[in-house]
């Protein structure tokens, strides 16, 4: 017997009393007797002796769901997976309609200013105007354009004008289903966009950005370690946060976006497609910060401006040590475990020294990680120097 | 005619064949009495409601529409009526006598086979608490218990009395369990191997 059956488990002795529970035996025969001798006679039919008989029990799951979803004999749940996958769209549908509706709502108000409908729907107003029907507004909502029964004599005119309305309402709706189906902008930044040439000054400086993967304004999303980073070596991030956020009052609009201070994502997705952010929030970051490439590790140590943090984010050493473990994994390729690295920052934000420890030490892959480490660059910080501990696995 | 199952019984009988109905009605006046003795826990109005029961299925033939077993067809009319007798008595009875019918089956049971009179003490005393137990349930999880647990219907068909679905029979059956549980748990029968925990 399973655990789960034991919760409501009665034990032997209870079960089997329960199962078997005996009644005293009767003169059957005469009961039925006795009944058949009152099938003849004709009585009245209460309606509710054939209605369902009991009440719902307080905290009863909802009987479309309960049908829905097989239980076992002891009345535990056992979702299959195709009725969780089935909810779980049909969730996601649900959320996007709303989403769908709400940009909906947002582009109505917006819509009367969009020069291209203006022409067909003053012509309309005109007609309305001249009695042929009540004015009605430009915009509608969905469910008074599919509306039925409209009277036959305006069937020519209504269909033109509903394709008219409704073609940039759709266009719409599509953009905003495009946009939210997007998938998250990845929080580590690709391989590929960490050079493998020089990590001299010059070559950073110049901020010569290749092709990059991450997408600004990604970083702003709940931070996660990158995998193989001690997270309990990372600095605090609310102290951070907070000498960033004094940075930012003094770097103003052109501050540079250090991870975890960038533009909100419905403004900084917005952007990225070139549309105004549909939501009301704070402007994007732009103009300065466009130009140096979002890779913290490739940002020129003095890139940031202005008055230093004590410490780097925690946000900023992720994405940095982030950008380069990726490579350091393939010094380790051939080695029979994970070796640990000690990362030295100092407070210029370049990588002192790198500490490896584990199969890796005194091997090849030990200096090809510290070179790769090594290319780790954070923002200038005010402290002399801190360090975080990473652990490098073979991919 | 005593091998046609109950749907040929009742086609029968709506053709005016009152032996088919003595028939169907012989083949579950048992079941339909024990649960209507449990849900009264008295021998008398068990008795009227199964009889009841009967008298009403039988008048009411054609409105069966085939769409579910007769037997839980008739099974519902039964618990209707068992309902509506606890509906109208309901504020003046509530402990277990020592007359109670469930508890003189019980008696009965153990007398026939008592060769361990300290077990069969236990063994009406765990009824006893068992009853009580059961007695301390809503109607609701009372009469699902007594349907699936008791009376053996699968959790189908006492969803078709019940009007339910098979799951809500499932989850009423589980509460109705774990609260049991707890109240024997309460009472010192706890399940062998969770004494400790109790």
């Amino acid at each position: 017997m399973s655990e789960r059956r034991s919760s409501a488990d009665l034990g032997a002795n209870a079960e089997a009393l329960l199962g078997a529970f005996p009644i005293p035996e009767r003169d059957w025969e005469s009961d039925a007797r006795a009944i058949e001798a009152r099938l003849s006679k004709s009585g009245p039919l209460d309606e509710r002796l054939f209605a369902a008989p009991l009440p719902a029990e307080p905290g009863e799951p909802h009987s479309g769901s309960a049908t829905a979803t097989p239980l076992t004999h002891s009345g535990i749940r056992t979702q299959s997976l195709t009725e969780l996958a089935r909810r779980s769209v049909e969730k996601k549908r649900a959320e996007e309609r709303e989403m769908a509706r709400a940009s909906f709502a947002i582009a109505a108000t917006e819509k009367p200013s969009a020069s291209d409908l203006r022409a067909p729907t003053q012509a309309l107003a005109d007609r309305n105007s001249a009695g042929l029907r009540p004015p009605t507004p430009p915009v509608r909502n969905t469910e008074q354009e599919s509306a039925p029964a409209r009277p036959p004599q305006r069937t020519g005119s209504s269909t033109w004008r509903k394709l008219v309305l409704a073609t940039p309402l759709f266009a719409l709706a599509a953009a905003a289903l495009l946009w939210l189906r997007r998938p998250a902008a990845p929080l580590s930044v690709a391989n590929d966009a960490v050079p493998t040439a020089s990590t001299s000054e010059a070559t950073q400086s110049q901020a010569v950005a290749p092709v990059f993967k991450q997408v600004p304004g990604a970083s702003n999303s709940e931070p996660s370690v990158p995998h193989g980073i001690d997270p309990n070596t990372l600095p605090d991030e609310a102290e951070a946060t907070l000498a960033e956020a004094a940075h930012a009052k003094v770097g103003g609009a052109s501050s540079p976006p250090v991870a975890g201070n960038a533009p909100s994502s419905a403004a900084g997705r917005a952007a990225l497609h070139g549309q105004r952010p549909l939501v009301a929030g704070p402007e994007p970051l732009k103009s300065a910060e466009n130009s140096l490439p979002p890779d913290p590790a490739l940002r020129p140590a003095d890139s940031s401006g202005g008055e230093v943090p004590a410490k780097p984010s925690s946000g900023a050493v992720q994405a940095a040590l982030g950008a380069v473990l990726s490579g350091a994994r393939h010094c380790v390729a051939g080695d029979d475990g994970p070796s640990s690295a000690v990362v030295r920052f100092g407070s210029d934000g370049r990588v002192q020294s790198v500490t490896v420890s584990g199969p890796a030490t005194g091997k090849a892959s030990g200096a090809c990680i510290q070179a790769q480490l090594t290319k780790a660059r954070v923002q200038p910080f005010a402290a002399s120097n801190f360090s975080v501990s990473a652990t490098i696995r073979p991919d | 005619m005593s091998k046609s199952t109950d749907r040929e019984l009742v086609d029968a009988a709506r053709a005016g064949d009152s032996d088919a109905f003595g028939t169907l009605m012989r083949r579950h006046q048992r079941r339909i009495y024990r649960v209507a003795l449990h849900l009264l826990r008295d021998a008398g109005e068990a008795e009227d409601a199964t009889q009841e029961a009967f008298v009403r299925a039988y008048r009411a033939l054609d409105r069966f529409d085939g769409r579910s077993e007769a037997f839980t067809w008739i099974y519902r009319i039964a618990v209707n009526l068992s309902l509506n007798v606890i509906r109208a008595r309901k504020p003046n009875r509530k402990a277990v006598s020592s007359d109670d019918p469930r508890l003189e089956g019980v008696l009965i049971e153990t007398r026939a086979g008592s060769s361990n009179p300290l077990g069969d003490s236990e063994n009406r005393e765990l009824g006893r608490v068992l009853c009580e137990g059961m007695d301390a349930l809503s109607d609701t999880l009372r009469t699902t218990l007594i349907l699936v647990g008791v009376d053996g219907l699968s959790h189908a068909e006492a969803g078709e009395v019940l009007g339910c679905p098979e799951g809500t029979v499932a989850w009423r059956v589980h509460e109705a369990r774990k609260k049991l549980k707890a109240f024997l748990v309460e009472r010192g029968f706890a399940p062998q191997g969770e004494e400790g925990a109790a």
